[in-house]
């Protein structure tokens, strides 16, 4: 039996979470550092507020804090005062506390669970699940007293651990702006053509396009990346000339082959009753075609996610700038960090996209799990 | 040969598809498995070879528990063809048939002399064949090599599970009459599983229906057909069993080689018309100096033509009207039904004229089955 | 019409009217002044080219197959090469007096001829020409291989030319006789990454494909974890192994080998157990157990591998790059190139059970013999050298780090390369095992095949072919990814490629990636040979 599908399951986990994170506030340390005292009082608690960089982008908030440096070294929560807390360290605007996500999430699960069992409820939770836990694992990225802390630990004499011209936060939201910017240049395009050349008026295309498509494999994607910043000029769009070449491919390819799979008796069916060319395209070769393309279009997104670190060379920013600095001045920590961060990344959006490629695949056609 | 010991096979999740089958399979006979599905019949057969285990009883293969060969040394001494063919595609065909022969040890020499004699038993130039590879292959043949290999090894036994269930109707009926042709040459023990009931009829010597793994009955074609031993039976058979019947039995078992409506070409149409009346039929066949069939003539025929016999008569080739001595009752029926005759002409290969055979010959072979075990037909 | 034609007409007329050809830069590091075809100046020839590139969008309205086909090629054919050839000898005059193109003041130093984006886009419309009169030949019904030659004869003159000197202007040549010498360092080193890593994996992969297709239960935890891995970016990868490596490289080899031991003496102790009381265990305890054994075993394997492929790495590498050991390594060159065409040659030409056969088969074992007794040598040598074990003087002072393991250079790389091989690897071999027609195994098994004899003869050779497209994928992927090794300082055509972003020089990164595609190509061609001659011809036909 697979306990994750029993109703009200997914509930309790977050109404549990949601407790954990309320009883965790409830706990008081005492401040001894003199100069933290003057800002915090004689007593903090640790109040779980993972703050949602979603929803503050540019992460100023969490700057702010990250500047103390006592201050994080001292707790895994962040610090909250108790009294006459100055406003710099808790400013809580543009933030929210994970104990209110957790515990609208138990409400909304529970909802889901109980209150509608029929067919959209099944089309809902998966991307509901999915949305959640982007956002907690998200908010972790801009949880910098636990990166702090998990770094320390590792690196005890270790005399840099965070990455100091960034927050991590910042570094992942540049990298995510690389690969949705790219993501949704590269399926317009790539569904465009591939849509294209198995019409009939674009067919004789097709060979040609799959010539292309299957030796553009060949060349690295360092060598792309590379070869568009003395042309283009360093920064954001190098990058992403180069993350739109190498990510069509998958997409290209998958649509092609998609299509093509379509069992061409069910177009001559189709035909056959009348379907207008875009009726057949629109109402059976996509829909059946659907999760070949949406396959492809998670491994273009997942490959993105590879490229754009490697941006870092470039100058484009994201996840790769710390690991490129690490390794250029041989500090550990700040590889270790970006590598983490950035595997993360690509797994927790490999795992929603699988969702979305789930919720998005017409049900006659899931295999049963 | 091959004997069934109350015979029960018991799978992990519980379910028993054969429960306590007893069962002698006798040398040289083809003896089918039938029923519907889950019926059995093919864990039944796959038990024999071992590719499923026991659970309870035992089966003897040439008097020993078959538990007390080595399991594949058993399946190499059993021939083995499926519905699925099977084939090797990556082996050719020469390399296919020789599969067991090689495990066996056999020299090169041997076993190319044993696949070309093979090819041509099954009806494939060896030739041309021998370096095939099965895709290269249609269906039919594909099958043929499926036999070929199964025979590979001589072996005395053989297993088929629905050996030509996966292909066109047409193709099927040539390969079960070779393959009858062929063992009456070879003469080997054969289990064959099907869940056709004409192709049971046909190729069995013997047939053993089956029903939620229990025997129901065990004979020979023509006492299922005639006397169904209940009523699942005679629903299995199928309402026309009476016609089924018909196909089991030949033609020269019916016909009458001495009462013959016939009149050779050059009599004059009073003879012919002299000939029906005295038979009291309708027609008569007309034939030539060597007896070999031209055509017929009817009253109809004399009637609007009275002068010269070679006018009056309908001309018609001999395979288009006769039917041969190897052919089905069946068939006879058929052809009386197609044309509207009331007696229908038996010929040979050439075309000579051997003998009749009436539709009363065929209605009184029915109604004395009728008469003997069911004096309340169903089907009425 | 052929609009393939026309496209590939469009490409290059457009490409030579708006974009430059040729950029004449002052010096190695200067950006400098783009020429389009039209404003070289001289005699009417680069107009000749201009007007070649028209020619496919007028023969595109043709409507003879056969003989639009045999234009098409020859039109392709010219462009590409007067493509290369023409701006290469205008380049040639402006380097003679490149004062005056040059902007005031320009540190001219050396100057040199940067090959452009319409020179890009003319051999794009010329290959895009070569395809659609491919395609049409094709469609006439000329013979494949009279359309291989005309397709390739073009590249192959190009190939010629370029032996011959004739475009040595171009600056990518000029890096490249700058750079001869490290680049066939590097490319060795890339060569060994992909190959050895490749090796492994393959090992790796194949094994875990096998028990994948063997164990329903496990599958799904296999391919999920490689699934895993590969979603992981190829930079963070090399990072999250770099701290673990790092700290094994710190450790004493003789303090490692202890605990080797003991890691081995636990994985035999829980396999041990596991061997004797499996049958007396609950499926369920079974099964954890199974895990166990799988997990204690797999730490001193990693542990071994890991060293033991980074050692030999190193070993190979000094062997074959350093020059003082050319005739060790030319010995292993030579009798690894025999060993595969006496084996490969024997297979293709000579009839399967003759006696040519076989001698070529034991011929091919005492070659292979050969090449390995000379690899044995080439590694003793080499590890005396100063760069490996010279400077090491004690076994107790040894560390692991002089073994070749380290956070960073070659060992993280070759882990994070086998690991990326993982997927295609095994997710082949599992889809080719599992594939297998269920009837063709059970006619075997109806046949009296023992479980070796239905692997070996049936099962892998008709999983095969699907296989060896995995080990396709993985080594292209592999080739790519591996330049991306060169962050961690481990080599390879990588180097160029960073040198060059440093540099903005499109020559170094060239120098590096034009290298790198064609062993890409070389290696997809090379193993598709290989799966070729391996193949039965029986299943042949549906591939493709």
């Amino acid at each position: 039996m697979n306990w994750a599908r029993v109703p009200g399951v997914a509930s309790l986990l977050w109404a549990g979470l949601a407790v954990a994170l309320l009883s965790l506030s409830t706990l008081q340390v005492n401040v001894t550092d003199d100069e933290l005292r003057e800002a915090v009082g004689d007593t903090a608690s640790f109040t779980p507020d993972i703050w949602l960089p979603l929803l503050s982008f540019s992460g100023s908030t969490v700057m702010d804090i990250q500047s103390s440096n006592d201050l994080r070294v001292l707790t895994f929560g962040l610090l909250e005062a108790n009294s006459n807390a100055s406003d710099a360290l808790a400013d809580p605007t543009g933030a929210a506390s994970l104990f209110w996500f957790a515990a609208f999430m138990a409400v909304l699960e529970g909802l889901l669970a109980f209150g509608f069992r029929n067919r959209e409820e099944k089309l809902v939770r998966p991307l509901v699940r999915a949305a959640g836990i982007f956002v907690v694992i998200w908010s972790f990225y801009g949880h910098e007293p636990f990166w702090d802390w998990m770094l320390r630990g590792l690196f005890p004499t270790s005399p840099d651990l965070l990455y100091n011209t960034n927050t991590l936060v910042s570094l992942a939201g540049q990298h995510m702006e690389l690969v949705v910017v790219s993501s949704i240049l590269t399926i317009t395009i790539g569904l465009t053509l591939g849509i294209s050349v198995t019409r009939s008026a674009f067919r004789e295309f097709l060979p040609l396009l799959s010539d292309v498509v299957n030796s553009g494999q060949t060349v690295p994607t360092l060598a792309i990346i590379a070869i568009m910043a003395p042309i283009i000029g360093f920064g954001f769009w190098p990058a992403i000339v180069a993350l739109i070449l190498y990510g069509l491919l998958p997409i290209v390819r998958n649509t092609i082959v998609g299509l093509e799979s379509v069992d061409p008796s069910m177009i001559d069916a189709a035909k056959g009753m009348g379907f207008t060319p875009s009726q057949v395209l629109w109402q059976i070769e996509i829909p059946n075609a659907a999760s070949i393309i949406l396959a492809g279009v998670r491994t273009s997104v997942v490959i993105n996610v590879g490229t754009a670190a490697l941006g870092a060379y470039v100058g484009s920013g994201g996840l790769g700038n710390p690991i490129a600095s690490g390794l250029n001045q041989s500090i550990n920590p700040w590889v270790l960090l970006g590598a983490l961060a950035a595997a993360l990344l690509a797994i927790l959006l490999d795992y929603v996209l699988g969702r979305v490629e789930y919720v998005m695949t017409p049900r006659g056609l899931q295999i049963e799990r | 040969m091959i004997e069934f010991q109350n015979v029960v096979k018991r799978f992990p999740d519980g379910f028993t598809a054969v429960k306590g089958l007893d069962l002698k399979v006798r040398d040289g006979e083809i003896t089918v498995f039938i029923g519907p599905s889950g019926c059995g019949k093919t864990t039944s057969m796959r038990m024999v070879n071992r590719l499923l285990s026991i659970s309870e009883g035992k089966i003897l293969v040439e008097g020993r528990d078959n538990r007390d060969f080595p399991a594949e040394e058993l399946r190499r001494k059993i021939g083995y063809a499926i519905q699925q063919i099977g084939l090797f595609p990556h082996f050719t065909v020469l390399d296919n048939i020789a599969v067991v022969p090689r495990m066996l040890g056999w020299d090169e020499t041997r076993i190319r002399k044993r696949v070309d004699e093979l090819l041509d038993l099954v009806g494939l130039d060896p030739d041309i064949n021998r370096d095939k590879y099965p895709r290269q292959l249609s269906g039919g043949q594909q099958q043929r090599v499926g036999v070929a290999r199964a025979l590979g090894a001589d072996p005395p036994i053989m297993l088929m599970d629905e050996p030509f269930g996966a292909i066109d109707p047409i193709t099927r009926e040539v390969l079960q009459e070779e393959f009858l042709q062929i063992q009456e040459e070879i003469s080997k023990t054969i289990i064959f599983v099907t869940h056709d009931i004409d192709e049971a009829i046909k190729m069995g010597d013997r047939i053993a229906i089956l029903k939620d793994g229990a025997l129901v009955q065990y004979d020979t074609p023509d006492t299922i057909l005639a006397h169904p031993k209940d009523r699942f039976v005679r629903d299995f058979v199928g309402a026309d069993r009476a016609l089924k019947r018909l196909g089991l039995i030949r033609v020269q078992d019916l016909m009458d080689e001495e009462v013959i409506p016939k009149v050779q070409i050059r009599d004059d149409v009073d003879k012919a018309r002299r000939v029906i009346d005295e038979h009291g039929v309708k027609s008569a066949f007309v034939v030539d100096d060597e007896n070999i069939l031209k055509g017929w003539v009817d009253v109809d025929g004399i009637r609007h033509s009275p002068r010269s016999l070679t006018e009056a008569m309908m001309e018609a080739d001999f395979n288009e009207i006769g039917v041969r001595k190897g052919n089905t009752a069946r068939e006879a029926l058929s052809a009386m039904v197609a044309r509207g005759f009331r007696i229908t002409p038996v010929v040979d290969r050439r075309g000579k004229l051997v003998g009749s055979i009436t539709l009363r010959a065929l209605q009184d072979l029915v109604e004395q089955d009728w008469g003997e075990d069911e004096p309340q037909p169903e089907a009425s | 019409m052929n609009r393939i034609a026309a496209l590939g007409g469009l490409i290059a007329t457009l490409g030579f009217f708006f974009v430059p050809v040729i950029n004449l830069k002052p010096n190695r590091l200067a950006s400098g002044t783009g020429f389009g075809l039209l404003e070289l100046t001289g005699d009417g020839r680069y107009f000749v080219l201009f007007a070649l590139a028209l020619v496919p969008l007028v023969l595109a309205f043709r409507d003879d197959l056969e003989s639009r086909g045999w234009l098409l090629s020859v039109s392709g054919s010219a462009l590409f090469l007067l493509t290369l050839i023409l701006p290469a000898q205008a380049g040639v005059m402006l380097l003679e007096n490149p004062e005056p193109f040059l902007g005031e003041g320009a540190f001219i130093r050396s100057p040199r001829i940067l090959p452009s984006g319409g020179l890009a886009l003319g051999l794009l419309g010329a290959y895009v020409t070569l395809f659609a009169g491919g395609r049409d030949l094709a469609r006439a019904g000329v013979q494949s291989w009279v359309r291989g030659v005309t397709a390739w004869a073009a590249p192959a003159i190009a190939a010629l030319l370029l032996v011959g000197g004739q475009f040595d202007v171009y600056s990518i040549l000029v890096e490249f006789y700058a750079n001869g010498a490290a680049l066939q360092q590097k490319f060795v080193e890339h060569l060994l990454f992909v190959f050895i890593s490749l090796a492994v994996g393959f090992v790796v992969g194949v094994s875990l494909g096998l028990w994948a297709s063997r164990d329903e239960r496990v599958s799904p935890v296999i391919l999920y974890a490689v699934g895993i891995i590969q979603t992981i970016p190829s930079l963070a990868l090399f990072g999250v192994l770099l701290v673990p490596l790092a700290r094994l490289g710190d450790r004493l080899f003789l303090e490692t080998l202890a605990f080797f031991g003991i890691a081995v003496v636990v994985a035999v102790v829980i396999g041990g157990t596991y061997y004797f009381l499996a049958d007396r265990e609950p499926a369920r305890l079974r099964f954890v157990h199974l895990l166990a054994t799988a997990v204690s075993a797999a730490v001193p394997l990693v542990l071994f591998v890991g060293i033991f492929v980074s050692f030999v790495f190193r070993l190979a590498n000094v062997g074959f790059t350093s020059g003082n050991y050319g005739a060790a390594s030319n010995t292993v060159g030579v009798f690894f190139v025999l060993t595969l065409v006496v084996w490969l040659g024997g297979r293709w030409l000579l009839k399967p059970d003759t006696r040519a056969r076989l001698i070529s088969t034991w011929a091919s074992l005492a070659l292979l013999a050969g090449t390995l007794v000379s690899t044995v040598v080439l590694f003793v040598q080499a590890s005396g050298s100063s760069r490996i074990l010279g400077r090491v003087d004690s076994l107790e002072t040894l560390t692991i780090r002089d073994l070749g393991v380290s956070g960073i250079g070659v060992a993280p790389a070759l882990i994070a390369l086998t690991l990326y091989s993982l997927l295609p690897l095994v997710r082949n071999t599992y889809a080719g095992l599992n594939n297998v027609d269920n009837a063709i195994i059970d006619s075997g098994r109806g046949m009296g095949m023992t479980p070796t004899q239905r692997f070996f003869q049936i099962e892998l050779p008709l999983a095969f072919p699907v296989i060896m497209a995995g080990v396709r994928n993985a080594g292209v992927a592999l080739v790519g990814i591996g330049t991306v090794a060169t962050v961690i300082g481990a080599g390879g055509l990588g180097d160029f490629v960073i040198q060059g972003i440093v540099n903005t020089s499109i020559d170094q990164i060239l120098l590096g990636a034009i290298p790198a595609i064609a062993l890409a190509l070389v290696l997809d061609a090379a193993l598709r040979g290989i799966e070729g001659l391996l193949t039965s011809p029986g299943i042949k036909q549906v591939q493709n």
